[in-house]
Formats: structure tokens, C-alpha cells, sequence
């Protein structure tokens, strides 16, 4: 091993030119370590992104029942779902919102519209969050909670601010709703009042129509109203993106049978979000390549000339018996020892222009970006810094290999 | 010509037979060296002389293992030395002193000496190899100070000197030098011409130096002479 011992003190005596050294292979690091934490960002941002945001797949289908639903929801491509079962119920002690706007044709048609229909529209969810009202802000949760999937069984509602103010009805208030029929009935405990933008309807409307009159309810509960409506309006189930929304069909399509259907995709979200993200992670990942083959480029051409001014040196040590393999070594020692005190350095000087590059590229889309260092990031660095080691005293090493040290030496007579 | 000698000590170490040596130009081809034969011997201290270009240095080349030759066969102890590998032939066999020194400029002239030692292998019978270096150096008439200075700073002479102790420490069979004594003092320089006859006389080592020098060969035990690419042994040697 006397060739590592011969790179150690040729890194001492040429000072000027192993800072050189280190000072591009702290650069190259720097970068890679960039590369790699942007990469690394982008990859969680977009797991985040995914897992927050995704698509949103809502199935309508004659065969929609609760049960469908349930079974599509556990597919394993599914994060979350939300079946949605609509109903319409009477008010007790409660006195629903009414249209404005009179009545056209008198009060007889209101009867006939709205022949066995209660004023209040009931919905059942599992995960009020997943309707797209509320996952696009048109209809935001004023005081109180949405209804979660921990909600299931409990007489919980949300309530429209609307309704709430023309009642009286705060949180924790209880509210009653009764069937259509008017044969059961349903007292529920009020554990958010919401606001729908939308503003009351240009014409006439039945009550049950009007956007403040719209109660959510879990879906079991909604379901003791009328046990006999097995149809959901529709269900809205959360993938992870448009590729496995993809996937979801095929699997909603064994469930009910092509054509029976309506799979829409709503994916525009994620395109606005998560794709700029992943553009950025691709971006990081062609940067890295880039750098690591610069970098190795570069280191090459540095040792190449090195070698190319150590021809007499690498006559002698031939002239004296030293073996090929153990010149190259050399080398390769002298540029991995200056790699590793690089990559701490880089590791701890990435760590300044993290948080701003992270959050030029990244911020705004889920959150803000967490850009750290961490070990394994180090370990590709350093994976990465040896490879270019290697792969820089190989090229020049190939031109020692044909090193003939009569040549070499007879050049200086 | 070849040397013949019935005595134990003087057998036969390095023997060319018909070496020849063309420089192969873009235009023209040199015949520098023409079906050259000798026997080098143990225990003997040769000079080869020769005008400027005469294709001294080419000879020290081949024999020395630093290049082969266009035709003819060198042998070591009886064995081609492609046969034993030119490599481990200069590993373990020949050492050679050059006329530019060649000492590795990013060394103290001690480390010069040990890393040659490392490299050949070569372990002092007694003590360490910084003490056999420093005793070289010192037989070269460099002290310890100097022996721990970066060879850049030491004069050419000194330079030369850490050379040849340099292939001293080597400890091979042959030793090869190309001008030693050229940028040394007159004392000096006999103190190393001293040293080569010792080496040769004491340890039975072959030591084959190319020179100009006529004071040089006088003290030698043959004399070579290098002419229009032949060679001949100086009859009054």
C-alpha cells in the first residue's frame, strides 16, 4: 500500500494545486447535493401533493349502492371516499329557508313539485372534506368540523349558516329532521355550520332545492330515515393521480359492468399542482446527471493534465519496478481523499441555499418545502463523488497503462 | 567482443546476444545499435564510452530493462528477460541512476530513498529502512538535515547524490548509471567511483556506468567503447 502513503504526501507537498481540487469538488458536491435534496423535496412534495390533493374519481352509477361503494373504496389505490346518499326530510322544531322569489302558478304546483318531498335535502357522507364544494372552497366550514369517516353512526350534522341564523342554532344545538313520509324521525347534534356560496336561486324553487337548506349527516344516519334507499347519488374516491384513476376504472368496471357507468375525473388540481413538482423532480434528477458526468468531465481533464506534468515521476516509479495498477491507484487515491473532506464540506454549505432554492422551485404548491440534509443524501454524494474518482483517474489511467518508461524518461535527455 | 572468466565471483550476470536497435522516424529509420554480444559479469565495474549520439544510453536502456530491444535476446542469470518480465526485472535486479536524476520532486531526499526501498521490497538485514536510507546518504555525503529537505531545494549535485543512493538502496544484482559524477566536485566524484568499485569488488555487484569520462573508465575494470553502433572491449583496460 506504499501508493497510498505516496498519494498522501504528493496532497501535502502540491498544496495549491489539491485546493484546486477541492475547491471544484466542493462545487461538483455542492451541486449534487443540490440535485439530490431538490429531487428528494420534489419526490415528498409530490407524495404529499398526491395524498392531499389527487384526483378525484366520482362514480355515478344505477347500481351505486353503499355496499358498492365500500368495496371500491377499499381498493388499495383508494386513500379516501365518500358515498353520497341523498335525501329530502321535514323539519321538527326547525323552520326551513323558503324561496324569496313568488311562487309562479300559484301554490298548487308547489305541492305538485313538491309532492313527497320533505323542505330539507338530507345528504349522507362518509367524508364531507371529499365533496367538491368544499375540497374547492366554495363552501367553507365557518365554526365547528366537516364529517369524517368518525362520524359513522353518530347523530352529528352540519348545518348551512343560513339555516342556522334564520333558527338560532349554534354548535352543539340539536336539530330534528323527520322522513318524508313523516314516519321516523331524527334528532341530531350540530357539529358545524357551514356557508355555501352560492347565492339563493333566480326563480322559484322548492325548499328542499335551496342551497341553505342542505343538512350533512353521516350516511347511516341519514339512512334511518328512509332504510329502503339502498341508491347512492354518487361516491367520490381519492387516488393518488390520473394513472391510477386509470386503474380505479378498470376496477369500477368489473364491479358494475362496462357501459353502466358515469367514471368522472377530476384531475385538474393535480395537474396544477403536482405536475410542476414532478417537472421540477425531473429537472433535479437530469441535473445530477449532469453534474456527476461535468464533474467527472472536468476532474479528468485535471488529472489527465496532472499526469500528463508527472510523466518523469510515473517513469521513475515504472523505472524502479512499480506496478501500472499501482500508479493509477495513486491517482485515484489522491482525488478520493480530496473527495470525502468535500462532501462534508458541501454537506454543510448546501445547507445555505437550500431553503432558498426550495422554495423558489417549490413553495406555493403544498406547503412549505423541508429541504435538510440527510445521510443517505450524503451517501449518494459521496457514492457519486468516488464514482467520479474513479471514472476521472480511469480515463488518464488508460494513457498510463501505455506509459513505457524508457519513453518517458529518455524525453528529458 | 565477450569477456570470459573462469572465477566464481566473476560469472556471467547479463548477457546480449545480436541486439540491434533501430529508431523508426516519420521519414527515416536509425540503426543505432548492430548485433551487439557480451557477457556482463559479477563483481566487475564497467564503463562504456562513446561520442555524443554513439547510442550509449540506448544500450543502458535495453540492458537495464527500460526498453527492448529491436532484435537479439538479453538474458538475466541464464533467463530472456521477457521471460522474467521487464517489470519485476527492474523490481528486483537493476537499478538504475539517470543522468536527469529523476528523483520525485514532492519528496525529501530521505523519502526518495525509502519509497525506492518500499517499492522493491527491499528490507534492511538490521534496523529500519530510515536508518539504512539515512546511512546511504550519508555514504553519498548528504547529512540529516539535508536528507529531510524537499529534493527541489537541494543543489543539482545533491540532487545526484540522493540518486544514486537512491539505487543503492535499491540493492540489486546490476546497477546501471548513466553519467554519475557529471555534476559532482572532483572529491566527490571520487568518492562515488570509489563507492561503485566497492560495490562491485566487496559485494560482487555488476555496475555498468556510461560516461565521458576518461578518469572515470581509467579507474573501472573494463572499458567499452560504443562506435558506429558496435561495441568493443578496450584491450588495455
Amino acid at each position: 500500500m506504499n501508493f497510498v502513503k505516496r498519494a498522501g504526501r504528493s496532497l501535502r507537498a502540491r498544496k495549491s494545486k489539491t485546493a484546486v481540487v477541492l475547491g471544484i469538488f466542493v462545487v461538483i458536491s455542492t451541486l449534487l447535493l443540490g440535485g439530490f435534496l431538490l429531487q428528494g423535496t420534489a419526490a415528498r412534495q409530490e407524495a404529499d401533493a398526491q395524498r392531499d390533493i389527487g384526483v378525484d374519481v366520482t362514480v355515478q352509477s344505477s347500481g351505486l349502492t353503499s355496499e358498492v361503494a365500500d368495496r371500491i373504496g377499499a381498493s388499495p389505490l383508494v386513500s379516501r371516499y365518500n358515498p353520497l346518499l341523498v335525501l329530502t326530510a321535514g323539519a321538527q322544531g326547525l323552520k326551513p329557508l323558503e324561496s324569496e322569489l313568488p311562487q309562479p302558478g300559484g301554490k298548487g304546483d308547489d305541492e305538485d313539485k313538491g309532492k313527497g318531498k320533505g323542505p330539507l335535502a338530507v345528504n349522507g357522507v362518509k367524508d364531507s372534506g371529499l365533496l367538491l364544494p368544499f375540497s374547492y372552497g366554495s363552501n367553507k366550514i365557518l365554526t365547528g368540523r366537516a364529517i369524517t369517516s368518525a362520524d359513522a353512526g353518530r347523530k352529528v350534522a352540519m348545518v348551512e349558516q343560513r339555516l342556522a341564523k334564520k333558527n338560532g342554532l349554534k354548535l352543539g344545538d340539536t336539530i330534528g329532521v323527520k322522513s318524508a313520509d313523516g314516519q321516523r324521525t331524527l334528532q341530531t347534534k350540530i357539529v358545524g355550520i357551514y356557508q355555501d356560496a352560492m347565492p339563493g336561486p333566480a326563480q322559484w324553487e322548492h325548499p328542499s332545492k335551496l342551497p341553505g337548506n342542505v343538512l350533512y349527516v353521516p350516511v347511516a344516519t341519514a339512512r334511518e330515515l328512509s332504510p329502503g334507499t339502498r341508491h347512492l347519488a354518487e361516491a367520490v374516491f381519492k387516488v393518488g393521480s390520473p394513472e391510477l384513476a386509470k386503474q380505479l376504472h378498470d376496477e369500477v368496471e368489473k364491479l358494475l359492468g362496462a357501459e353502466s357507468f358515469e367514471f368522472r375525473v377530476n384531475d385538474k388540481a393535480y395537474n396544477d399542482q403536482v405536475r410542476p413538482i414532478q417537472q421540477v423532480g425531473a429537472f433535479a434528477g437530469l441535473i445530477v446527471w449532469l453534474i456527476a458526468l461535468a464533474g467527472a468531465l472536468i476532474l479528468a481533464l485535471i488529472v489527465a493534465l496532472q499526469i500528463r506534468e508527472r510523466r518523469d515521476e510515473l517513469g521513475m516509479l515504472l523505472a524502479m519496478g512499480e506496478k501500472k495498477w499501482k500508479l493509477i491507484a495513486q491517482h485515484t487515491a489522491e482525488v478520493a481523499a480530496i473527495a470525502v473532506p468535500a462532501v462534508l464540506l458541501a454537506a454543510v454549505i448546501g445547507q445555505v441555499p437550500a431553503p432558498f432554492v426550495g422554495e423558489a422551485l417549490l413553495s406555493g404548491r403544498t406547503g412549505a418545502p423541508r429541504m435538510t440534509v440527510g445521510l443517505a443524501d450524503l451517501g449518494k454524494v459521496a457514492g457519486i463523488g468516488l464514482g467520479i474518482s474513479v471514472v476521472a483517474t480511469a480515463l488518464p489511467g488508460i494513457g498510463v497503462l501505455r506509459l513505457h518508461p524508457r519513453s518517458i524518461l529518455a524525453s528529458g535527455e | 567482443m565477450t569477456s570470459t572468466t573462469s572465477s566464481s565471483t566473476h560469472r556471467p550476470v547479463l548477457r546480449l546476444d545480436g541486439i540491434s536497435y533501430t529508431y523508426t522516424g516519420q521519414r527515416r529509420r536509425s540503426t543505432v545499435l548492430k548485433s551487439i554480444d557480451y557477457s556482463f559479469e559479477r563483481g566487475t565495474f564497467y564503463t562504456i564510452l562513446g561520442p555524443s549520439g554513439s547510442g550509449k544510453t540506448t544500450l543502458l536502456s535495453l540492458a537495464s530493462g527500460l526498453d527492448t530491444p529491436t532484435k537479439g535476446v538479453i538474458s538475466f542469470d541464464g533467463q530472456d528477460l521477457n521471460t522474467i518480465g521487464l517489470g519485476r526485472y527492474r523490481n528486483k535486479h537493476a537499478a538504475t541512476i539517470f543522468q536527469q536524476y529523476n528523483l520525485l520532486t514532492y519528496m525529501t531526499a530521505l523519502q526518495n530513498v525509502t519509497t525506492a526501498m518500499e517499492i522493491t521490497g527491499v528490507k534492511p538485514a538490521s534496523g529500519s529502512r530510515k536508518a539504512r536510507a539515512l546511512e546511504l546518504l550519508a555514504d553519498v555525503g548528504l547529512d540529516r538535515s539535508t536528507a529531510g529537505r524537499n529534493v527541489m531545494q537541494l543543489s543539482g549535485g545533491q540532487q545526484q547524490r540522493v540518486a544514486i543512493a537512491r539505487a543503492l538502496a535499491c540493492d540489486v544484482d546490476i546497477l546501471f548509471a548513466d553519467e554519475p559524477t557529471g555534476n559532482l566536485d572532483e572529491d566527490t566524484a571520487q568518492g562515488i567511483i570509489d563507492m561503485f568499485r566497492a560495490l562491485a569488488q566487496e559485494q560482487g555487484k555488476c555496475v555498468i556506468v556510461v560516461t565521458h569520462s576518461q578518469q572515470l573508465a581509467a579507474q573501472s575494470d573494463r572499458v567499452l567503447t560504443i562506435r558506429k553502433g558496435k561495441m568493443t572491449e578496450d584491450a588495455a583496460a
